[in-house]
């Protein structure tokens, strides 16, 4: 059905001058498609490059054609098998066995044995009596990946929730509702740095007011040293990500709110819906669109996590906030070793993209 | 009068256009310190009429970033300032540019005259050549209070006769006893960027240890994850288990405020906390953990860069700057520590009867510099990572352990710094 615009708009849509062709259209796209090839295409390119190498950011030396080494190397992963010999009653030191030879650390039987060189222990396990360990050449990298999907998993559920939960709050206007949405819109333009400085003296075991407000509350509770303890850590900065960003996903529901229209919650309560189901039957699927946009940006923003990791616990205790876009930039830019940085990326990239793709296609699985 | 100012002008005019400006890229740093050194770029330019030197000064915590950005660009200054750990790595990258490398070589830019009265740790060497020259350093100290020694009727350390550790565990034991001051130690050990490994090192190496063998630069294995440094370790673990030092604590000012006993950090607090407390103000030497009390030693200094079309001239300003009586002005000036004997004795506080004498001397002697290789900056990340893993409680030698194989990869990976 043809759209049937009122007179005086009509008038204006067909003056405005513009030539519709299409011809037209490449030359205003341009600028924009020079921007992204000379900020986007080329960068990848360069760094996809650049990943074959062993370029440094400064060095004499010129670099070097090295294949896939750099993947090779971040994603090579080998499992061994030991034997126990601890069972003999006088010797306190665990002791065990690789190819016939007794070793007392994990680290003499890698350095020892040629084929393991580079190689350090990721996890091990026990099946039946026999000891496992995976070996990685690039441990960090590994446990920075976990750490990463941790983080997604934790925060784009917390995320999502408590935006839909503030939005279903403040969707009616009423006296105050105004400045309740700037309250919980702040932190979103405050400067990150800012947030996680502050965030950082909040957290504090002893004098920190998060634990002191919990210990107020509850008498009986132990104080958490939440940053120095690698159970906590990650999910300290899971919750003031969550608290910082919660304001635009807040804000991108209420307008998908504002996009359902009336009659159905009349008609719903007309047929004596409860709340709930009204919830669950109007609001929902009208949302749906709007759901899955909010999800998947957040996920994406969540998958670059840096700032709060740089600021707040550069990768500690214990690894346990190590991601992977600040392992990259550790790597890449502090540590030099640019074309292994790059290497890093370009791999997250492929991850993230097939990541992105997957989740679209779960989440919209009909029309 | 208008014919004099516009004569005035017009010999400005051309003194500019004659001379030609040599760029140099410094730290931002403390407003007296900003100020001594303007003073003396404006003194050489005075002098030096057909050379302007043109400061920049860039934030602290942005400039490795920027040297980095620079050299890509190719676009350094003529002369950059440098911390002085990071000289061996600039001259490995081709960034900087030797000042003097033998008594026969035809590209010397200073003679030996210009620094043979500097100490060690204001001379940045490299594969034996001079690249870097510093006027000044700062030194470790142990702050505390004369009333609280004199209370607990403890022994006050001299730098012949430091405490040695097992002495300092019993002072920290009995401060804690005493229940007079809240924190008892403070070490920074949130402490980033060089901190670690300049106030750690020291101690390490008191301990038996190092970061890395010191001939070819190739082996830590045995260094870093030797039965001192592992000691170290377990002497920090045990420090903070015990509650006699923090990992970090909100609170500002606390040495002033009578809640902190005993602070280990830079002289450069000695300002603040003389004027705070006065008299009662000990500045001690560091701990023994073995070998003697060590501070570790080298500050900022300067180099002239690899591609800088008047290496002489800024050799020449470079020379002018390590001049006893310049390094006694900028040191009167900034209150730091002169890097030459004749410059100490100028100076109140650093001469023979000076207050700081002390502070002089075990810059003078008890210095340990950090290893002068390419691989330094990489050894000092691995290290402070290590310090901050062992602070939050993992396994001592687990962690040395990573550290060392961390630095002989990252050798490995750099071909060897060849």
């Amino acid at each position: 059905m043809p759209i049937k615009l009122a007179k005086d708009s009509e008038y204006q849509f067909n003056y405005t001058g513009m030539q519709q062709g299409k011809s037209y259209a490449r030359l205003m796209l341009l600028p924009a498609a020079l921007l992204l090839f000379l900020f986007l295409c080329l960068p990848l390119v360069v760094s996809v490059g650049v990943s074959l190498t062993d370029e440094r950011l400064l060095s004499p030396n010129s670099a070097h054609f090295v294949g896939l080494e750099n993947y090779k190397r971040l994603l090579a992963v080998k499992v061994i098998e030991l034997k126990r010999a601890n069972n003999l009653k006088e010797q306190t030191e665990d002791m065990f066995i690789y190819q016939h030879k007794r070793y007392r650390k994990l680290r003499e039987l890698v350095r020892d044995n040629a084929e393991l060189f580079g190689y350090s222990e990721l996890t091990q396990f026990n099946v039946f009596g026999h000891t496992r360990v995976v070996l990685a050449r690039d441990v960090l990298f590994i446990r920075s990946f976990i750490n990463t999907c941790k983080f997604v998993a934790m925060v784009v559920p917390m995320q999502v929730v408590l935006a839909l939960l503030l939005a279903l709050a403040l969707r009616r206007n009423f006296t105050g509702s105004g400045v309740l949405k700037v309250v919980f819109f702040t932190p979103v333009v405050t400067s990150m740095v800012v947030v996680c400085v502050v965030w950082t003296l909040m957290l504090h075991q002893q004098e920190g007011l998060i634990n002191q407000a919990i210990k107020y509350i509850w008498p009986a509770y132990v104080q958490i040293d939440w940053l120095n303890d690698p159970q906590w850590s990650l999910f300290a900065i899971a919750c003031l990500s969550a608290w910082q960003g919660v304001g635009v996903q807040m804000l991108i529901i209420l307008a998908g709110l504002q996009a359902i229209p009336n009659t159905l919650y009349e008609a719903a309560s007309l047929d004596g819906a409860s709340p709930w189901s009204q919830f669950r039957h109007v609001t929902l699927p009208g949302l749906r669109h709007t759901l899955i946009f909010v999800v998947l940006s957040t996920t994406i923003f969540a998958f670059a996590l840096f700032v709060q990791v740089d600021v707040m616990t550069q990768g500690g205790p214990q690894d346990s906030t190590s991601t992977v876009l600040f392992y990259a930039i550790e790597k890449g830019f502090r540590q030099q070793q640019i074309a292994y940085g790059s290497t890093v990326c370009i791999l997250y990239f492929v991850v993230i993209l097939a990541l992105s793709l997957l989740q679209k296609k779960l989440l919209s699985y009909d029309k | 009068m208008l014919r004099k100012v516009c004569l005035v002008v017009f010999f400005v005019f051309c003194t500019q256009v004659r001379s030609e400006t040599i760029q140099l890229w410094r730290t931002l740093s403390a407003a007296d310190e900003m100020r001594t050194f303007t003073q003396q770029v404006e003194r050489f330019n005075l002098a030096n009429p057909q050379y302007q030197v043109s400061v920049q000064a860039i934030p602290h915590g942005a400039y490795a970033e920027s040297v980095i950005g620079g050299a890509l660009a190719q676009d350094l200054p003529c002369i950059l300032a440098v911390d002085q750990p990071n000289v061996a790595n600039y001259a490995w990258s081709g960034l900087i540019q030797p000042l003097y490398t033998d008594t026969h070589s035809a590209s010397n830019l200073i003679s030996p005259l210009d620094f043979n009265h500097v100490n060690a740790n204001g001379i940045g060497k490299y594969n034996g050549k001079v690249y870097s020259l510093g006027p000044f350093d700062i030194a470790l100290a142990l702050f505390t209070r004369r009333s609280l020694l004199n209370s607990l009727d403890f022994r006050i350390p001299t730098l012949a006769q430091p405490w040695s550790v097992d002495e300092f565990n019993m002072l920290l034991e009995k401060i804690k006893q005493q229940g007079q001051f809240k924190y008892i130690l403070d070490m920074n050990l949130a402490g980033v960027g060089e901190w670690p490994a300049y106030g750690f090192l020291p101690m390490i190496v008191s301990a038996g240890g190092d970061f890395i063998e010191r001939s070819t630069y190739r082996q830590a294995e045995g260094f870093l994850n030797s039965k001192g440094a592992v000691q170290w370790g377990h002497w920090l673990q045990n420090l903070l288990d015990n509650e006699l030092t923090q990992l970090s604590n909100l609170e500002h000012g606390q040495f002033e405020k009578g809640l902190l006993a005993i602070h280990y950090t830079g002289s450069w607090m000695v300002d603040r906390y003389q004027k705070a407390i006065g008299d009662d103000l000990l500045i001690l030497p560091p701990v023994d953990f073995g070998s003697g009390a060590y501070i570790g030693g080298g500050s900022w200094h300067y180099t002239v860069t690899r591609n800088c079309p008047q290496p002489k001239q800024a050799a020449k300003f470079i020379a002018y700057l390590m001049t006893n009586n310049e390094i006694a002005f900028f040191n009167r000036g900034s209150g730091f520590i002169p890097t030459s004997a004749e410059a100490a004795n100028q100076l109140a506080l650093y001469s023979e009867q000076g207050a700081l004498r002390k502070l002089y001397l075990t810059s003078e002697r008890n210095v340990v510099l950090r290893p002068a290789t390419p691989a330094y900056p990489a050894i000092s990340a691995i290290f402070s990572q290590a310090v901050r893993r062992i602070a939050q409680g993992a396994d001592v030698t687990e962690s040395l352990d990573r550290a060392v194989d961390e630095i002989e990869l990252n050798i490995l990976d750099n071909r060897g710094y060849r």
